[in-house]
């Protein structure tokens, strides 16, 4: 329950930064999606059902901060952690560049999915896979620092995520 | 191996699974917009906090940078301003000088209107030339119509009479100097005498016997009867009365109404030249009169 909450909470703060700097003026397109790299840790940190369920419940999350549809940023996620969690034994995330382009291809992916679950209703616009593109390479840009961050939390956390065996996270 | 592949095998049907539910829901809040809407208010109310410090941080940031870092250019400003400051500073002291010329002026033109007086208004432009009188220059002459003996005006009372003429120059004897005099009268007394300069800003009202009453502060002003002055224009006031035994007359100084230090235009009238025409004409008429008087007798 503890890691239920405390990953909601860095779900929050990732939308909060987001919200943040879309609010000061920072170009929709520079904004990276910090949400998609919590999943993309989880996906590596919490190989279970449980961060699943997590990762949807992040999607959920940033449904509801968008208030235009509910599910389709859930069922993106979910989408992108069962990827990820099937792969992850085969992906070296330690490696900054892997990293990145881990990200950079996981927010292109799940925002496609994401513009597929909605196809059907007005959420997609024509300047949409520019800011896609930019956000990617935001994302990727930051993404090594930001999962060796959530690495190192987990790391202390001590054995409180199930690991792949990695040195992500302690065995 | 086996628990792991299990793991996996549970965590791909559970992601399918909240795929389709997540359709579901998609679909749902399609149909239902305000279910999407549900606890995004309750995140609003949460995130407008933060907003609002981060909307507090940023001006501050910016009233920081704006007013103590970024501060290129800002000397160059300041120069500029100063500059401007400077121009606007001596425009605006050319402005206080005309309108206090303005100002002088239309005295001047109210006193001409007020004693019917028709004149020529002048400007001081330096003082006698010899320095051993007291008298001031002014710069219209007979090319304007100025003639010698006329009578010199300040609003606030007399100022002398033009002794010299040039085409373009008059030279003006002030009242102050000691050869100047004034046929006067004291306001409230009607005591009458004769003004006489006697330097700095004080003349001496001569020939008042010591059976008329005058008092310090008491008003003098021209009678008229000199042919230079019109009546009734102020000269200045009483300021000390002296009575020595044994004489008929008493001493009393007259302090000059008008500052005479700092004249700068005044009024050149041909009053006193009118009445001394009218007198010139009125003796005319009577040697006239005398003369076809003898021719009749």
């Amino acid at each position: 329950m503890m890691r239920l909450a405390s990953t909601m909470l860095c779900g929050f703060v990732a939308l909060c930064s987001q919200g943040v700097l879309r609010h000061i003026g920072v170009p929709d397109m520079l904004v990276p999606q910090l949400i998609v790299l919590l999943v993309i840790h989880l996906s590596f940190a919490e190989v279970t059902t449980f961060g699943c369920i997590m990762a949807f419940l992040l999607g959920l999350l940033v449904d509801v901060s968008s208030a235009v549809l509910l599910g389709p940023w859930a069922g993106s996620l979910v989408v992108l952690f069962g990827s990820l969690a099937l792969l992850s034994q085969r992906l070296f995330i330690e490696s900054g560049v892997a990293a990145a382009c881990i990200t950079f291809f996981s927010v292109v992916a799940t925002n496609i999915l994401f513009s597929l679950l909605g196809a059907e209703y007005p959420v997609v616009t024509w300047e949409y896979p520019q800011k896609v593109l930019g956000q990617a390479l935001v994302t990727a840009m930051v993404a090594p620092v930001v999962l060796s961050a959530l690495a190192r939390r987990a790391r202390r956390k001590n054995g409180a995520f199930v690991s792949r065996g990695s040195a992500l996270t302690p065995v | 191996m086996a628990a792991r592949v299990s793991e996996r095998g549970k965590i791909a049907a559970l992601s399918f699974s909240l795929l389709c539910v997540s359709l579901l829901l998609t679909a749902y809040s399609a149909r239902h917009p305000s279910v999407a809407r549900v606890g995004t208010a309750a995140l609003s109310q949460v995130v407008s906090p933060i907003y609002a410090v981060v909307d507090f941080a940023q001006d501050s940031l910016r009233s920081l940078w704006e007013r103590y870092l970024f501060l290129v250019g800002v000397s160059h400003e300041n120069e500029m301003l100063r500059a401007r400051l400077n121009e606007l500073e001596g425009s605006r002291g050319t402005l206080v000088e005309l309108q206090s010329e303005s100002a002088r002026l239309r005295a001047l033109l109210d006193l001409g209107s007020v004693s019917e007086l028709r004149g020529v208004a002048a400007e001081v432009v330096g003082d006698e030339p010899s320095g051993w009188g007291q008298g001031v220059v002014v710069n219209k002459g007979s090319s304007h119509g100025i003639q010698v003996g006329m009578a010199v005006l300040h609003p606030k009372g007399i100022v002398g009479q033009v002794v010299a003429v040039a085409p373009n120059f008059s030279q003006v004897l002030l009242v102050t100097d000691h050869s100047s005099g004034v046929d006067a009268l004291v306001q409230e007394s009607r005591a009458r005498g004769v003004v006489e300069g006697i330097g700095a800003s004080y003349c001496e009202l001569k020939y008042v016997s010591r059976q008329s009453p005058v008092r310090v502060g008491d008003s003098i002003i021209t009678s008229g009867m000199d042919g230079v002055y019109p009546a009734g224009l102020p000269i200045g006031t009483v300021s000390k009365v002296a009575v020595e035994t044994g004489t008929l007359l008493q001493n009393v100084e007259v302090k000059v109404g008008v500052d005479l230090g700092r004249l700068e235009q005044v009024l050149v009238v041909a009053s006193g030249h009118k009445q001394s025409g009218k007198a010139a004409e009125a003796k005319k008429l009577s040697r006239d009169a005398v003369v076809r008087g003898a021719r009749q007798r």
